[in-house]
């Protein structure tokens, strides 16, 4: 298994993506085993795609994002009986289901702008106090921002591989992408990131 | 947040420096940057920055920006912990354990890294990427290589702070093998340490026969699953032994015994838990009164030697462990032993010599058959093979049934 898997460049063979598979398929009939093994493994990747997407949104923690990674948690539950081995692999189903739900908070941020009250509510900052924080999270905030001007494919592509941490191609699976393709993309959305960086230093590798 | 900023246009740039490696993916040179990037993103995906990529300012960025991710988060191959112990046991005096690993390490990313980078290539060229090496001019990439790190060499402040950019920013174009052996090598044992890590199979990890998971664990871990199932054969060998036990057949008894031993000491990995219950099972089987085995018997030999041995050599000896096991092992057998026929050994010279056929009592009916087999083989040997059928038939009823209801409880 091991021998065939590991052929190629930076390929672990989908061998997560195999044994998600396999986990799905033994849930989906409702083995309780399984079922927990699947969300032990997927609930670090689906967490840390929320984190990516949605940032520290309001309030400067991960909170929001992690909210939503337990929804898609729950959500890929409720929907696992639904799972069936198609073909498609288990990353595809869950980072479509991921997708849809940071969609659905964005949706949700933008509709509730704010209740008005009468006093403005007072609440204890517990942070490490502004300037600290705004020194730490400088970098990653530049980061999100310059991902957010990329075009979703190649945001996407980034974020499993650098955020979520999937092999080219595991990434190609979850996105219905050949592997190939996936590093022609991540390389032209680095490329890009290069030169939003700086335009003028010339890219260096 | 979600607002998009439309990208700025792509290509601008590109016309002005056609000879730049990170023009346009669809050049030939294309090819080369796209592996190196590839391998830059697994390693940025493992939560590193390689040292080659300190002065890419977005690469840098891209790491800030994960480990900003990883917040309060375990790092996401801690969950993965549980595969390296898992192959802890590879010590150099096993030659024999974890095949597994022996098929890696005949893989091609260790014996050739140059393979691994043509066959990337030739998929990317059989997916219309690239062209095949053979029609690419054979300069270019390697003064795109050269020229490449010149730049980031010239980013750098002090040229001494960085020997190893500046030294590869010298080299020539012949040394370009070189740096793609470092970058395939790295992402080789990236993606090694991926595919052993990666598992996080955990629950496999821990399946036994007949759990939903095994057929997982026998693939993912096959070493393990193999101990555990030599393992559960040598049980079903012992079971067997203690049958043969009780039906008086004190040779398949032996044999059967001998074959759990040899499993044990074969196929059994150390210090693992179905190790340990092997053991304990091999002890609580050699401690029913009646086993025949004892340290001086026929399969004792080949280990009594080694194991006399052992006491003096030293480990590095390739069989030191199981030795170490045997012996333990030994120990643990004849100390239990010791015990029950030590009581049953100062009757053996009365009763066994005394009164051969003299099963009557019924105290001495249970003790004196294991006594005249066990302590003194010689004395015995002219009346063991027959006393113990004939004896048998005679107390018929009693003596079969006395070694079962003992070993009952030992099971």
């Amino acid at each position: 298994m091991t021998g065939t898997t590991i052929t190629g460049t930076g390929n672990t063979g989908g061998e997560v993506g195999r044994e998600l598979d396999v986990l799905a398929s033994l849930a989906a009939r409702s083995d309780p085993a399984a079922t927990a093994e699947l969300l032990r493994q997927v609930q670090p990747m689906v967490v840390r795609y929320c984190r990516a997407r949605l940032g520290r949104a309001g309030g400067g923690t991960y909170t929001t994002a992690d909210d939503v990674a337990q929804e898609v948690c729950l959500a890929v539950l409720h929907a696992l009986p639904r799972y069936r081995d198609q073909g498609r692999p288990f990353t595809a189903f869950l980072f479509r289901i991921a997708a849809n739900k940071v969609t659905d908070a964005h949706r949700v941020a933008a509709r509730e702008l704010g209740v008005p009250v009468q006093n403005v509510p007072e609440t204890a900052a517990t942070d490490a106090g502004p300037e600290g924080y705004a020194i730490e999270a400088d970098g990653s905030r530049r980061m999100r921002d310059l991902l957010d001007t990329l075009p979703p494919q190649h945001r996407d592509v980034l974020l499993l591989r650098i955020a979520v941490g999937l092999s080219a191609e595991e990434t190609g699976q979850a996105l219905g992408m050949s592997a190939g393709s996936v590093r022609v993309t991540q390389h032209r959305a680095l490329n890009r990131l290069r030169r939003t960086v700086d335009p003028v230093v010339r890219e260096t590798a | 947040m979600s607002d998009h900023r439309i990208p700025s246009p792509y290509g601008g740039p590109d016309h002005r420096r056609p000879a730049d490696p990170f023009a346009d993916a669809e050049t030939d040179a294309g090819v080369d940057a796209i592996l190196r990037d590839d391998a830059l993103l697994d390693a940025l995906g493992r939560g590193e920055l390689p040292a080659t990529y300190r002065a890419d300012v977005t690469a840098r960025l891209l790491t800030t920006w994960r480990d900003d991710l990883d917040e309060g988060l375990p790092p996401l191959h801690a969950a993965e912990a549980p595969a390296p112990v898992l192959l802890a046991p590879a010590r150099e005096d096993d030659t024999d354990v974890l095949p597994l690993f022996d098929d890696t390490a005949q893989l091609p990313p260790f014996s050739d890294p140059d393979r691994i980078d043509e066959s990337v290539r030739s998929a990317f060229v059989a997916a219309g990427y690239a062209r095949p090496t053979e029609q690419l001019p054979p300069v270019r990439p390697s003064e795109a290589a050269t020229e490449q790190f010149r730049a980031s060499f010239d980013e750098l402040p002090p040229a001494d702070d960085k020997p190893p950019v500046t030294e590869l920013g010298r080299r020539g174009p012949g040394r370009r093998r070189r740096f793609d052996r470092v970058v395939v090598a790295t992402a080789a044992v990236a993606a090694v340490l991926a595919a052993g890590s990666a598992g996080s199979v955990a629950a496999a990890a821990t399946a036994h026969p007949g759990d939903t998971l095994w057929p997982i664990s026998r693939v993912v871990y096959a070493e393990r699953a193999r101990s555990i199932e030599a393992s559960e054969d040598a049980h079903v060998s012992l079971r067997k032994a203690r049958e043969a036990l009780e039906r008086g057949d004190t040779d398949a008894a032996q044999r059967y015994y001998d074959e759990a031993q040899q499993k044990l000491d074969q196929n059994v990995r150390e210090g693992s838990d179905e190790a340990d219950r092997l053991s304990q099972d091999l002890e609580t089987t050699a401690a029913i009164p009646d086993f025949p085995v004892v340290p001086g018997s026929r399969w004792n030999p080949s280990t009594a030697a080694p194991s006399s041995s052992a006491g003096s050599s030293s480990s590095s000896d390739p069989s030191g462990q199981s030795k170490w096991k045997r012996q333990r092992q030994r120990e643990g057998r004849s100390s239990s032993q010791a015990s029950p026929p030590g009581t049953s050994t100062v009757p053996t010279p009365t009763t066994g010599g005394a009164t051969p056929t003299n099963p009557g009592p019924t105290t001495g009916a249970p003790d004196p058959e294991p006594s005249t087999q066990s302590p003194e083989p010689t004395p015995t040997e002219t009346k063991s093979p027959d006393p113990v059928p004939t004896a048998e038939p005679s107390t018929g009823g009693t003596a079969p049934a006395e070694p079962g209801a003992e070993s009952a409880p030992a099971e």
